[in-house]
């Protein structure tokens, strides 16, 4: 591909060959045994079951994570999730999840950012006391599998999470936590850029969090949150020298049409959301979501992003 | 001889047959109804309304009997919501769902934690105080149930249609109150007398003012991952 930008870097033009070396053969069975070593222990574990399901209408006003106005493509999608968790009591106190999650999601115009995943999840959780405002912590972890249909973007992620949090009244509860998470890209990408890795997709982050819920009466209730992750971010935009120097990884993005590249950088994303829901019964509700993002990267990066979705979901 | 014994015993036992049934006569006659109607402000049915009838005369409750009573744990919740029981009586908790549950109060008319248990493991628990018992589960909020302590043996619970009615109710004067979980002025504010008429039904009707319920909803919330 010639370069069309007055901004031109030495990209060498070569034959990419999509070669999965042994590395990430060895991460991708590593996670398949994970994922069954996870099945397994749930059904070892059988006592009991929750279902969980949902179905969402989203729309994302930046995709690409853009900054400059012809870098920020907007799209809407439809996504959705089956969940199983079973649960063993360890102590009085002490319950031990383990779960597993179906999702996928549909992009409307960018469909090449669809996808369908899989996840286990152990979380582990401990009450403090005997009543109802007596605080709680919990850990878990999960291992996913993500498949994209831009191939590039495949990857196995793994999340850990400690959380602590209380309920203070029936109405109203709160908790702040932790997260490590970690994205291993299930292929390498060859560079791009000499001395530049080109496999964007290995990410690694961590968050702190918080969030409260409040219920305005049986039916009405809105949660609120807030969210500071620093680590990798990626952007996908056209040749940009600026986010080419900030960059520690290149490849060629195929998502959103000719000329885009993804830009792997260091970042910190504030995140806030609120959640309002209505409970249609005991065991499903409507809810409405609003999150902005913003992150700030070197070289006076910037990007933000409003998501805003109505979502369904239920559980039995 | 055998045949006898038997043929003096044949009317024997019509005579005891016969003594019970004109006891039961007598007791019938000397005692009344109380039939009660709740509603709300906006004249809606109360359902889960106890009614309470205390006698001004103690004498009436002499040999009423506590019993063993249960409430059930079902699909996580507890069946009925609102039990009454009169005092000294024991109530057992059978766990009917595939969880387990910690049933706890920390009411002062009873204190008490069952831990963790499944099916009817649990030893039933003695109310031996008059007053209401909030029950709740340690591992799922929004559970929670009444049970409802009363000093006199004359109880009845409301139905959906916000009617109960106390039967067998000796022939005197009578408080009868009215609770119910959410009642906004309290049990005394409800306090009225009644004289009970053997043969004879009492109709009493309560307009009560309920407060929201409060308490965990248990429908999930769409939680939402992160976007960087």
């Amino acid at each position: 591909m010639e370069p069309a930008s007055p901004l031109h870097f030495p990209f060498a033009r070569r034959n990419v060959v999509w070669a999965r070396p042994a590395s990430t053969r060895r991460r991708s069975a590593a996670a398949s045994r994970a994922a069954a070593l996870a099945l397994v222990c749930a059904a070892a574990l059988a006592r009991a079951q929750t279902f969980d399901a949902g179905v969402e209408i989203a729309h994302d006003s930046n995709v690409t994570r853009g900054q400059l106005p012809e870098d920020v493509l907007h799209d809407s999608y439809v996504d959705a999730h089956a969940a199983w968790t079973w649960r063993r009591d360890l102590t009085d106190f002490d319950t031990l999840d383990a779960g597993v999650t179906m999702r996928g999601g549909q992009y409307a115009r960018y469909t090449r950012l669809s996808y369908a995943a899989v996840d286990g999840t152990l979380a582990w959780r401990r009450k403090l006391g005997v009543g109802l405002t007596e605080p709680w912590l919990g850990a878990s972890a999960t291992l996913s599998y993500e498949d994209y249909r831009e191939d590039v973007r495949d990857s196995s992620r793994l999340e850990l999470r400690v959380e602590a949090g209380r309920r203070f009244t029936e109405s109203l509860d709160a908790s702040i936590g932790y997260v490590f998470d970690r994205r291993y890209a299930s292929r390498e990408t060859p560079d791009l850029v000499p001395g530049i890795s080109g496999t964007v997709w290995n990410l690694q982050g961590n968050a702190v969090f918080a969030r409260m819920g409040y219920a305005w009466s049986d039916r009405w209730q809105s949660d609120i949150g807030y969210n500071v992750r620093r680590g990798d971010v990626v952007a996908t935009t056209h040749r940009n020298l600026p986010i080419f120097l900030a960059s520690d990884a290149i490849a060629e993005s195929r998502a959103f049409g000719p000329d885009f590249f993804d830009y792997r950088l260091r970042g910190t994303t504030q995140a806030a959301s609120a959640t309002l829901s209505y409970a249609i019964d005991d065991r499903s509700s409507f809810n409405v979501v609003y999150a902005y993002a913003l992150t700030r990267a070197a070289q006076g990066l910037e990007y933000r992003s409003n998501l805003v979705s109505a979502a369904w979901a239920y559980r039995y | 001889m055998g045949l006898s014994i038997l043929t003096r015993m044949i009317p024997l036992s019509r005579t005891c047959a016969g003594a019970l049934v004109l006891c039961a006569s007598v007791a019938c006659a000397q005692s009344g109804s109380l039939a009660v109607t709740v509603t709300d402000n906006e004249g809606r049915a109360v359902p889960d309304a106890v009614v309470v009838a205390v006698p001004n005369d103690a004498s009436a409750m002499a040999g009423a009997r506590p019993r063993a009573e249960h409430l059930d744990q079902i699909d996580k919740e507890f069946v009925p919501r609102v039990k009454p029981v009169f005092v000294g009586s024991t109530v057992s908790f059978p766990n009917k769902d595939s969880v387990r549950h910690h049933v706890y109060s920390f009411s002062p008319a009873k204190r008490f934690e069952l831990p963790l248990y499944a099916g009817e493991s649990a030893a039933p628990v003695l109310f031996d105080k008059p007053g209401v018992v909030v029950l709740g589960c340690n591992i799922h909020d929004w559970m929670i149930g009444y049970i409802y302590v009363s000093e006199s043996p004359f109880f009845a619970k409301t139905d959906a249609d916000g009617r109960a009615t106390i039967a067998d109710v000796p022939a005197r004067a009578y408080t009868v109150r009215v609770w119910h979980p959410q009642l906004q002025d309290g049990e005394d504010a409800t306090r009225r007398p009644v004289d009970v008429v053997a043969g004879k039904r009492a109709d009493m009707a309560w307009k009560v003012a309920l407060k929201p319920e409060v308490r965990v909803r248990r429908a999930p919330m769409a939680g939402h991952g992160s976007h960087y």
